[in-house]
């Protein structure tokens, strides 16, 4: 039986695990984008309260077993203190007792390679290996290139909605390139398209920082698209947590030490998940100027909720607006724009006041 | 002679008596915050984050009531394992922090650090003991006191179990973290209510088990499965497990240890209660319980 390989939905990054897959010669099946018929199905095979991305990944795996026929799915465990560690287990064992027949891996730090030479990843060649993770990393690069250069862009615009066109172009002219001197010309192609999108030089946008969970950060359906809706509404975004950091840091433990240390003096020790990162990135936010700080969480997140009071703190000691939402399957599109735009009122009159 | 306060919520069910016996052969007076009543969850809900879990609630209404008594420090311990090789709940890595950003007012906060993974309770203790008296020889017997306490308090568990499973009453095993099986305000009297249906209730703790891996990653996790795998085998009639809302470990535990009860058709129940969660439901879901347990 061939293996059709799934994974569950990660907003953009989406391309990257998909090229690395392909590359190394697997027939890969991409989750139909987040919507919400895959939340529901989601919800009809998880726990009641486990938190809302567990439902989502599920949504998803059953979404790409159904509709396309996926029969291997590949999940990460980092092996951390909050819930994320059981998620592989337990959708394997959800998806079981469904009766879907498909071979389940959860990767981890102990059985990586184990698993890697199961799925057959050593029959390809080293140079074909290499090859596979060098492009992985260009186009990781690429599309958070794509997303610094979008969020720098939209709150600047002359016609709104160009900075979003071109973006979704190029998203979708990354996912077909598959060569690495054609990636070395995109790069080059997508910078010279996003400086030439009309601009407003006249208009100061306000900074705001996201911090949060990554999952939730980085999928757009399950932050209902704040980043846009802040964008829209004249603040340049950025986003803390990000896949580019995640792998950064797990390749250099010295300046994981180092940036874990900004977040001593109100927080000593990891909560799981990204709690302290939120900390980290916020005091660093701070430092830095911004204007206010979003933080996302799923609703009854373990690390996050842990963290929110001393968010709250900073936001209070360092003077820095905190808009804090916890998302889940209930969370409307409507009220989070809502809550946005009430927030993006409230600093701009504080920045007209001072 | 200094006054510590510990709040008798959370950490204190992991080793009951322990810390208090600790203190006072230091030399230090304690002041416990005795047990959770309503005027404690009402301060706890008011001051906490609204998504934290039930027990983390109740566990700040303590430091509250700590708070008003005159106090020199407060012990908030970081309990990051419990087993080596593996994690407790994040929920008890902050609790110091929180605390002291939710309370403005707070006296010192004694936060030593309980990991398993890297060393064993005695040592934690003898260091933790050293650094508060500076004394080798006391700390080393102070030690050796506070954790016989502990033992001997477990011992005491021990034959409870042998007691109970001899019983000739319908047996029904109560499942959950010891801070809500200690704390009858949270678990709204739950034991009690079982005993007067005429049943005897086991509650997980006072199982004996050996100790493997299952599942790994939590440490209650694997403890409670253990045990339950050991119950199961004896003449058990039924099994409800119990949980404060928002309960982020239950939230994967009620579905795995559900699993367990299915092998063996052990008829199971899972109550959830928050802060809002009256008697008389508890009590109607109780009844129908071990009347389905009776046919």
């Amino acid at each position: 039986m061939a293996r059709k390989i799934t994974f569950p939905n990660m907003g953009n990054y989406q391309i990257v695990f998909k090229t690395l897959f392909e590359n190394l010669g697997f027939e890969v099946i991409p989750p139909p984008k987040t919507s919400k018929k895959s939340v529901e199905k989601g919800l009809k095979h998880s726990p009641e309260f486990v938190c809302f991305p567990f439902k989502v990944c599920v949504g998803n795996y059953i979404q790409s077993i159904e509709e396309k026929g996926a029969n291997t799915i590949v999940m990460l465990d980092t092996q951390g203190e909050c819930r994320f560690q059981y998620f592989g287990r337990l959708q394997q064992k959800i998806l079981d007792d469904s009766g879907y027949n498909i071979s389940f891996f959860t990767f981890n730090a102990k059985n990586a390679l184990r698993y890697l030479r199961k799925l057959g990843i050593f029959r390809n060649s080293p140079w074909r290996i290499v090859r596979a993770v060098w492009i992985t990393l260009w186009k990781l690069k690429l599309v958070e290139l794509i997303e610094d250069l979008s969020w720098k862009t939209r709150p600047r615009e002359q016609k709104s909605g160009k900075t979003g066109k071109v973006m979704s172009k190029y998203l979708d002219i990354l996912d077909k390139t598959n060569s690495l001197v054609k990636l070395r010309r995109l790069k080059r192609e997508i910078k010279e398209s996003f400086s030439s999108i009309e601009i407003d030089k006249s208009r100061k946008p306000l900074k705001i920082g996201i911090v949060g969970e990554i999952y939730v950060i980085a999928e757009s359906y399950v932050h209902r698209d704040c980043d846009v809706a802040l964008g829209n509404l004249g603040a340049e975004v950025h986003k803390a947590v990000r896949v580019s950091t995640v792998i950064k840091h797990f390749l250099n433990p010295l300046s994981k030490k180092l940036f874990y240390r900004q977040a001593y003096p109100y927080l000593k020790t990891s909560v799981g998940g990204h709690g302290q990162d939120s900390v980290a990135h916020m005091l660093e936010y701070a430092k830095e100027g911004f204007d206010g700080v979003v933080h996302l969480a799923p609703f009854g997140c373990m690390p996050e909720v842990t963290v929110r009071p001393i968010l709250n703190q900073i936001s209070k000691e360092k003077k820095l607006p905190l808009l804090s939402l916890s998302l889940d399957e209930q969370s409307a599109e409507a009220g989070i724009q809502t809550r946005v735009e009430a927030y993006m009122d409230l600093i701009k009159d504080k920045k007209i006041r001072n | 002679m200094p006054t510590v306060g510990i709040p008798k919520a959370l950490f204190y069910y992991k080793h009951p008596l322990m810390w208090e016996t600790f203190f006072k052969e230091l030399g230090f007076e304690v002041e416990l915050s005795g047990d959770t009543n309503r005027k404690i969850l009402e301060e706890g809900v008011k001051l906490s984050e609204s998504e934290s879990c039930l027990s983390c609630k109740v566990f700040n209404g303590h430091i509250s009531v700590l708070l008003n008594k005159k106090l020199d420090y407060i012990f908030i311990p970081r309990y990051k394992s419990l087993r080596k090789g593996y994690k407790s709940c994040p929920k008890f890595f902050a609790l110091a922090e929180i605390a002291r950003t939710i309370f403005n007012n707070i006296p010192p906060i004694l936060n030593p650090e309980i990991n398993f993974s890297k060393e064993r309770l005695d040592k934690t203790l003898y260091r933790f003991g050293y650094n508060l008296c500076k004394s080798r020889v006391k700390a080393r017997q102070v030690t050796k006191i506070a954790l016989g306490k502990l033992s001997s308090y477990r011992e005491e568990l021990k034959d409870q179990y042998y007691q109970k499973i001899k019983s000739e009453k319908p047996k029904i095993i109560l499942i959950s973290h010891p801070y809500n099986i200690y704390d009858p305000f949270i678990n709204l009297n739950i034991i009690n209510k079982l005993k007067e249906l005429g049943v005897e209730v086991i509650t997980i703790d006072l199982i004996p088990y050996k100790e493997q891996v299952f599942y790994s990653g939590w440490d209650f996790m694997d403890e409670m499965i253990a045990q339950i795998r050991e119950i199961v085998t004896k003449d058990i009639k039924g099994a409800i497990q119990f949980s404060a809302f928002n309960c982020g470990a239950d939230s994967i535990l009620i579905s795995l240890v559900e699993q367990e009860f299915k092998k063996v058709n052990i008829p199971y129940m899972s109550l959830i209660v928050d802060e809002h969660t009256g008697d008389a439901g508890i009590q109607t879901r109780l009844e129908a319980f071990v009347d389905t347990l009776n046919l």
